[in-house]
């Protein structure tokens, strides 16, 4: 019960996110923005469902997904952005 | 002695790990996983890092654990601070110079990577001591007082050991 409310939370927290992808037209707003979908959203989401499966192999095993892909994420993050700022994509107002 | 503590916490968390995509618990696996753990540790110290591990990455698992926590709610706190822009569709982002007084290499890594990691702040370029950050609201593009907003507490947080 408790974990299914965890769930739809997260799902609250990536539905915020990909409004917000749609909300903004510049690359860096969107590159921001989308950041809490796979942050926040996904931590949220990853919870429930450990508290919905209670401690057993299963739980742990996504805790080590979960703990492989915060240590990924800001590199791909970062890269994207790092790339875009390279090529000579202009940041300015909404 | 610390160095023996901390190859005996390394040990630990290579056989948790085996044990956990093993997905079964028992006394022969365990032995099996310490001899495993031992074997990865001498090899990525003879042929991928050609050093002691203990020089490249002195960290402890508990203060570990406790910066991760701390992180989570840096998380929380910054995701909730940046849904007004997406409500309001006002947003102005910008790029603010931050310096850092961190000398280790790990410990840069660390701090850029959670920066990155908290919505709001993208790390575009680390060169030395000076971060490029993206910043969603850039109120001032001063580096001392962008980098008191930016990164104050966690540089702190990291300065305490990792």
């Amino acid at each position: 019960m408790i974990g299914t409310i965890i769930i739809y939370l997260g799902l609250a927290f990536v539905f915020i996110g990909v409004i917000g992808i749609y909300r903004f037209k510049n690359f860096y707003t969107r590159a921001l923005v989308a950041s809490k979908v796979d942050t926040v959203g996904y931590i949220t989401l990853i919870i429930g469902i450990i508290v919905k499966s209670g401690l057993n192999a299963f739980s742990l095993k996504v805790l080590l997904i979960l703990s492989i892909s915060l240590l990924i994420n800001p590199l791909v993050t970062h890269s994207v952005v790092r790339s875009a700022k390279i090529s000579g994509y202009k940041s300015g107002k909404e | 002695m610390k160095k023996y503590l901390y190859y005996f916490q390394l040990v630990i968390l290579l056989t948790t790990v085996w044990l956990i995509l093993f997905e079964t618990f028992n006394v022969f696996l365990i032995i099996i996983g310490i001899f495993i753990s031992l074997a990865i540790i001498y090899f990525s110290e003879k042929y991928l890092v050609d050093d002691r591990l203990y020089a490249f990455y002195p960290f402890n698992v508990f203060k570990l654990l406790r910066y991760a926590f701390f992180l989570l709610i840096e998380i929380y706190k910054s995701g909730l601070s940046i849904i007004p822009y997406i409500i309001t569709g006002k947003a102005n982002p910008g790029f603010v110079d931050i310096y850092t007084d961190l000398e280790k290499n790990i410990d840069i890594v660390v701090l850029a990577n959670s920066i990155t990691l908290t919505p709001g702040t993208i790390t575009v370029d680390v060169q030395g001591h000076l971060l490029t950050v993206l910043w969603i609201n850039p109120t001032t593009t001063q580096p001392t007082m962008a980098g008191i907003r930016i990164k104050g507490k966690l540089e702190k947080r990291i300065k305490e050991g990792l």
